[in-house]
Order: C-alpha cells, then structure tokens, then sequence
C-alpha cells in the first residue's frame, strides 16, 4: 500500500533515467510534515498543519471553490498543504518548479484506497479520487440517498437508459435505497469490468454476479420488507439450471442475468420485461433452439410446497414423497426385524452347537445347482454398471450443495462428460429393461404355444408375477420375525426378490419416462409443454433417491448382509448354489425339482476359483462403494 | 488451493502429455543457429529491484498522450509504432524495458520484436504491464496529465442510431493505420493515437467528435484530450471489437 497514489512531481523526472536522487523530494517532505506535524499533533485530525497559510494560497488560488465554500466543506478544517504535499517552498511552487501532484486520499482514506487498487478505472484509465469527486473542494457531508448520487455520477459518462428505465432504478429514484445502483453490482471503489455486454461470461464474471444478485435477492428481510420473496433463489437452486450452476459450471446454465437480463430488469408484468410472457419464446431461445412455444411454460424457479400455484408439481412432489417413507417404513422395518430374528437364531445354534446342515445330510447337499443362466448373470452385472454410473453421474448434480459433488463431478471430467455418460448408461439400462420386457412376454406366451394356458404360467412358481402365496409369506416372515411360526418355505422367487424385480421394472417408467423427456427437452415440449418438465425433474429425482437408498440399503441388505450370508452371497456371479443351500433357501423349488426329477437337468460343476475371485472383488467393490454412497447421501440429508 | 485427491490423480495420468509439451516448448525457446532472439519477461517486483540497482532505459510504449499522462517514473515515450524509427535514441549499453497498459502487453510485445530486430540485445517486456505495476503498488508519475472529462460513451447495439441521429459527428479512428485499413465506420477519419497531439488541429474545429478504438479502453483518454482542446466528444463503449461482434451476431444481443 505504501506510496499508492503518490505520485512524483514532474521537477523530479527531468532526467530521463531513474536514480536515487530522486527519493530526496520526498523525503525532505515528510521531514518537513513531521517537524511541523508533530507540536501540532494535540489538533490531530483537522488541525490546520501548514507551513504556508490557506490565505497565503489563495492570494493566487481565488476561485470561489477555495475561498468560504472550501471552509465551509467536509474537508474544510485542513490546510491546503494537507493534501498537497509535495508544494513545500512557495518560492519553489511559484516559479512552476514544484507543481502538485495527484492528491494520495489514501493515508486518510485507507480502507477505499485499498479497494481501489482492483478498479478498473484506475488499472485502465489510471483514474484518481478527483476524477469522479472533482467537487472535492467544496464537498459536504453526505447528504440525500448514495444510490441516487451514485447513478448520477455513474450516468454522467455511462449512458445507460436500459437501466435507467429498470425497475432497480426506478425504486432507487423513488427513495428505496433497498434496490440495486450501479455499485451494488459492479462495486463501488473496487470496480470491476467483465466482458459480459456480449455474453463473453467468464466463469468468475458468472460467479460474481450471480452472487451479488443473491446478496440481495436471498436476504429475508430485505425482500420481505418490499413484498418480494427470499426464497426466489432457493427454487431456482433446485431446478437443473441452479444446481449445475451450484456445482461450478456456471457458464453452461442459465444464471440470474441469462433470463432476467443485466441493466433492463423489469418486473414480468411490464410489457418489455424480458420475462414477460409475450418475450419468453424469444428470451429462452437466446440458449435453447428447436422447441415448440409450449416450451416456455417451463418454470424456473418453483416452489414444490406451493399448492395454489404450482398443484401438479406439489402433488407430485407428495406422491414421491410418501411414496419413499412408505417404502423405506416398510422394507427397513423388515429388515430389521429380520436381521434381529436371524441373528439371534445364529447365535442360538452357536450357543447350542447345532452343526450346519450340511455335516448330517446325505452327501448329495455339496452338489451345485444352477439358478442364473450366464445371459442373467451379464444382464445383472450391466445392471450394476449403468446402476453405477447413473448414480455417479446424477447425485452429484442432485446434491449439488455436497462437499463430494465437485470431486464426483471432476472424476468425470466435468458436467458436460458426466452428462454424457449419464445418457450411455441410461442407454444400456433402456436396452435391458427392454430385453427383460421381451422375455416376460415370450415366458408367458413361450414360442410354438401361444396364449394357451397363459394364466397357469403367469402364476406358477417359476413367475416372478406376485400371486397370493406372496403375501401368505409376508404374513408368515413377520409372524417368523416374533416367534409365531416357522419360517415360511419359499418356492423358487421369494416376495422380497419379487419386489426387487418390480421395483426395478416399475421403477424404470417412472426413471425412463421422466429421463427421456429431459434427455433433450426442445423435443419433448413438442410432446408435452415446459411445467411437465418440472415435473419430470422431481419424479426423476426422488425416483432416483428411492432407488439408489432402496438397492443399497434393502436389496444389499436381504441379498447380502442377512447372518447367513454375510458379507456376500456370490450366487449372482457364479450363477450356482449348493443342493443345500436351495434346500434351506428355496425349500418348495428343491422338493418341486425332486418331484419332477429336474434337479439332476440343473447340476452344474463347482464354480471354479477365477469365477470365485472375479465374482467376490466385482461383489465387496460394488457393496463398498454402494455403502460409501449410501453414507454420503445421508450425510447430505441429514446436513443438507 | 487444496488439491482433492481425484485431481492429484489426474495430473499425474497427464504427467506424460505435460513432460512432452514442457519439452517441446523447451526446444522452442531454445536459441536457433539462425539467430531469432526472444525478449525477456520481468515481474513488476523485479523490474523495480532492476531500477534500483543499475540504470535501464525504460520505455512507455503507448502513445504521447497517454504517456505523459501516467508512466513509471523515469521512462521514455517511445510509441510502439515508433520504435523502428527512433532506434538511434536507444542507448545499447544498458537493459530495454518495455512495457505498456494492458495486461496482454501486445504493444510491448511488438516493439520489443522491432527492438531486437533494429539489433538491440538485452530486451525485457513488463509483465502485465502497467496495470501489474500499480497492482504491486508501486508510484507512477504524471507529467501533463489529461484532465479527466465525463465522456459519453455509446454502446455498439445503439451506435447506427445516435449516428444517424447526430450527423455532425464525425468518426474519428485513432487505431494504426492497418487495422484502419482491415475495416473502419463507415466515414471514418483515421488519426493513430501515437500521432494525436501533433495532428488534432488536422480535424475540423466546428465539428463534434466521435472517437473510436480497438478495445474501448484507449479511446477515453483520446476523448479527454480533445475535449481539453474543445472538440465536444463521445467515444465508442467497447471499440471495434465489441461493434465486429455486435454486427457479425446480426444484432441479436441486445
């Protein structure tokens, strides 16, 4: 800071060349300055500390600005040589030898001076304090409102009718000293210049003044006391365009100034807002090309628990909302209670030292048995790749707000890539829920057979169609779970399984259908206008959550972590399991498969120990990662 | 900045693509046998050590106006397009800095090449130049300072409007005479900003002044000038380079 704004005397730089001699000057000036300075210092500030009297100056200096309108202004009590200091000798200064320099407002003024040191006035244009304050001499205390005097000051080079015209300036000349002046955005000492006329956003330019619309816009008693709401810049924070902007990408999205402009901002209700519903075709295709006008009904900043305005979005939002704690009430309470009684049982058998079945029955339990033919097994494991990928992918955008979002979103290489590889996965996904689809109907209308006897397939036990023996075993799980009967005998799918197939299947219309219409939303608002692309978001998103907690929690859960098969069941990789375990797990299927002598079509050589391997690193990697997820999404929920 | 642990990780799978570029840039600066010298870049701190120590021969490469204006102390007012020309009043026994007012440093950048062409070694071009300088907080110096003005300035979306709506305006041009040449307004008289204080009595003294440069951040001194001098005078908010991209987006951002 030190020898900001202080500026050489032209006597100095007579010699072209740089040198030493030239610090004398001042040095012999502040040597002067503190032997007068100092007797005087009890006056301090305002204390007339000159060596050549005010009057002796204006012998010379008599305009009017230096005679009683000095005296009577905010800098009054000074002395002339207070401010300039390098006029030291009258004799000097009269023969034009020492001429006055540009004034250092600093060394009172430090704070703005600081400021100062980033503005572009001053970098560029090499502005000092008196070329915007050039009523300097005869200034007064503030008086009226600073936004007011500001814009005068700032239109007096800076034409702008846009704002002029604005709603901003409009209330700041009416006497709200609430809504944005010029240095309210741009800063008022500590100016800054982005190229933005031009749309040339830099992601900084993007940051800054998004900010500064926020400092404002999000401040609730500042909204509340002008009848606007706070809450404005949170609704917008959670549609697509804020949260890609909230994790760093701000110049890819529509931010504050996109659609409300910069100077011209008016309220939508004014026929020349950019907002206005006559100019919204115009407004949003400044970005987006290719749509239907229906496109614009899109809403921008909606409040999901507003059932006047918004009803669709709010009830959709219930809807997805009960549709979670419904299903996390149920299925955690399940497992729960599963994990309680089979814990228990385990440690009863321990205690008790009941060997496993396998010791005592015939030799025969050991034999593996096929339950996933190898076109399921890769089914399954594109499943958990896409699964992946989709959810690393998507959560990062829909917690924008996390500390992991950033580092998820570069893992990626940025939103753009991580888009990209959203699409691809969805795409395989699509793919295998269409082939799954296929094979559905040929297993209820096989080849050569057609629709003859289709019920009986529908409901036989090899279906995974829910019939009413499910729900039998529903009641007798839970009556298992108190110690009110035996453990149900399942067949081939349990209801569980059933449910995790659903889920999927039904989850993927929800998921699918909302994800295709955002895929390229222009298309779609030939489909459907904007607002159900809000729609789409929501449902999109909380079906997202509801899937991702659902697999990692109780999927991983009744698969998986259950005592008897913890940490891992390989059985869906290796695609086999032991005559026993079918007979412990899938007791009606064995006893079915004896009955019809198909048990010995379906033994299969012990999975060898690559397979085993592969299938324990592809297994523990994906339930890690699934649980480090996991951890994360409920950190952000419980801190969000 | 803390480093997350992802972006460690990708530094170091481009490891093999920086050492590749480090080495052909490397094999860029190498001196050539033909002898093609580069120029040297010096921070603003040590440009102030350098002056300190020894005597250089220090070099505002921006026009007359502007240098007289505000300089570091101690400089000379050799415009960039002068350079050439005023080789002789370079002394070659000592270091040349070079440096101008924006941070890109192009027309320090030129004149450092005509430098070294016109056979001057030891060439040095200030980093970001006077703008770093006053960032470090170092003085300048004024030598006839431009009274600062408050100076209209029209935007390029409502420049054909104002003009036609003010025809006693004349454009005047004070970039180089090749990009005066590359393309100007329509009307448009070319006076470079190195030669205004010899030729602004060329201009018309009953007629109003519209003052037009490359990036719109030249053009305001200009203007101040000619104002002290009693043209009455607008100037172009943005220069050329905002009006080329006004007019090749058809007009669509307003």
């Amino acid at each position: 800071m030190a020898g900001f704004f202080t500026v050489r005397g032209a006597e100095q730089v007579m010699e072209m060349e740089y040198s030493r001699s030239s610090r004398k000057g001042i040095f012999s000036a502040v040597l002067v300055i503190l032997l007068v300075g100092i007797p005087l210092l009890p006056f301090a500030w305002g204390a007339d500390e000159s060596t050549i009297s005010r009057n002796t100056c204006r012998e010379c200096h008599y305009d009017a600005m230096y005679g009683q309108s000095f005296d009577d202004s905010v800098h009054g009590k000074n002395g002339c040589q207070s401010c300039h200091i390098d006029i030291t000798d009258l004799d000097l200064h009269m023969s034009a030898t020492q001429r006055p320099s540009p004034v250092n407002c600093g060394t009172c003024h430090p704070v703005i001076a600081g400021e100062y040191l980033g503005n572009f006035h001053y970098l560029q244009e090499d502005f000092r304090c008196v070329d915007c304050h050039q009523d300097i001499h005869t200034r007064k205390e503030m008086a009226g409102d600073i936004k007011q005097r500001t814009i005068e000051q700032c239109t007096q080079c800076h034409r702008n009718d846009d704002y002029v015209s604005s709603g901003h300036a409009e209330a700041v000349l009416k006497g709200n000293s609430d809504a944005a002046a010029c240095g309210d955005c741009h800063g008022l000492h500590n100016t800054r210049v982005y190229h933005t006329s031009l749309e040339e956003y830099p992601d900084e330019a993007r940051m800054f003044y998004n900010t500064k619309c926020k400092s404002c816009h999000a401040d609730e008693a500042m909204m509340a006391r002008n009848d606007l709401s706070a809450r404005m810049v949170d609704y917008y924070e959670e549609t697509y365009h804020g949260k890609v902007q909230g994790v760093g990408y701000s110049t890819l999205v529509a931010g504050c100034a996109d659609c409300h402009r910069t100077h011209n901002i008016l309220p939508k209700t004014d026929p020349r807002s950019s907002i206005h519903p006559d100019n919204l075709v115009k407004n949003c295709g400044r970005c987006h090309t290719g749509f239907h006008e229906r496109f614009v009904a899109y809403k921008a900043h909606p409040n999901y628990r507003d059932r006047e305005n918004y009803p669709a979005l709010f009830w959709t939002f219930v809807f997805m909302s009960s549709l979670l704690i419904g299903t996390f009430l149920f299925f955690w309470f399940h497992t729960a209670l599963w994990w309680r009684k089979s814990y228990w049982e385990k440690h009863k058998r321990e205690k008790e030292g009941i060997l496993p079945d396998i010791c005592t029955k015939d030799r025969e339990g050991f034999i593996h048995v096929e339950r996933f033919t190898l076109t399921e097994r890769i089914m399954h494991l594109m499943l958990i790749a896409s699964f992946f990928t989709l959810v690393a992918t998507g959560f990062p955008l829909k917690y924008y707000q996390a500390p992991w979002a950033r580092i998820f979103i570069s893992f990626w290489g940025g939103v753009q890539t991580a888009g990209l590889f959203h699409r691809i996965a969805a795409f395989v996904l699509i793919m295998l829920f269409a082939y799954v689809a296929w094979r559905c109907i040929r297993f209820v209308f096989p080849k050569g057979v057609g629709a003859k006897g289709w019920k009986e397939r529908l409901f036989s036990p090899d279906s995974l169609f829910p019939r009413w023996k499910d729900w039998e075993d529903i009641k007798g799980m839970f009556l298992w779970y108190f110690n009110k009967g035996e453990k149900p005998k399942f067949d081939r799918w349990t209801y569980w399984e059933k449910f995790d197939f659903w889920a999927v299947f039904w989850g993927m219309f929800a998921i699918g259908g909302s994800g295709i219409l955002l895929w390229k939303p222009e298309w779609s608002s030939y489909i459907v206008p904007g607002w159900v692309l809000n729609i789409a978001t929501v449902v999109h998103s909380e079906e997202a959550l509801l899937a991702a907690l659902f697999i990692f929690t109780v999927h991983f859960f009744n698969t998986h972590f259950v005592p008897e098969k913890f940490p891992m069941d390989r059985l869906i990789f290796t695609g086999t399991f032991s005559i026993d375990e079918m007979q412990r797990e899938k007791p009606m299927q064995y006893d079915r498969l004896v009955d019809e002598k198909k048990l010995d079509d379906l033994k299969r050589r012990h999975p060898g120990i690559p397979l085993k391997l592969v299938s324990a690193i592809i297994g523990l990697g994906s339930l890690l990662l699934g649980l480090t997820l996991t951890v994360l999404f409920i950190y952000v929920l419980l801190f969000p | 900045m803390k480093m997350s642990g992802l972006q460690v990780y990708g530094r170091i799978t481009r490891l093999p693509i920086q050492v590749i570029l480090v080495i052909s840039c490397l094999s860029v600066l190498c001196p050539s046998p033909v002898g093609a010298q580069e120029w040297n870049i010096v921070e603003a701190q040590t440009l102030h050590e350098m002056m300190e120590k020894e005597p250089i021969t220090l070099v505002n490469v921006m026009s007359r106006i502007e240098c007289l204006d505000h300089r570091i102390p101690g400089s000379r007012c050799i415009a960039c397009e002068e350079v050439t020309d005023r080789l002789p009043e370079i002394p070659r026994d000592r270091k040349l800095v070079l440096y101008c007012e924006s941070e890109g440093c192009i027309r320090s950048c030129t004149a450092a090449q005509d430098a070294i062409t016109g056979g001057i070694e030891n060439v040095y071009v200030l980093k970001g130049g006077m703008p770093a300088w006053k960032r470090a907080g170092f003085v300048l110096e004024s030598v006839e300072r431009v009274p600062r003005a408050f100076i209209h300035s029209i935007k390029a979306e409502g420049l054909e409007e104002w003009l036609s709506l003010h025809p006693d305006y004349i454009v005047l041009d004070i970039r180089s005479e090749a990009l005066y040449e590359e393309g100007h307004l329509e009307g448009a008289v070319n006076v470079p900003f190195h030669q205004l204080h010899e030729r602004y009595y060329e201009l018309p003294w009953d007629r109003a002044l519209f003052v037009v440069d490359e990036r719109g951040v030249r053009s305001f001194l200009a203007a101040c000038y000619l104002a002290r001098k009693g043209f009455p005078v607008v100037r172009l908010f943005g220069g050329m380079e905002k009006w080329r991209a006004f007019s090749q987006s058809g007009g669509q951002n307003k």
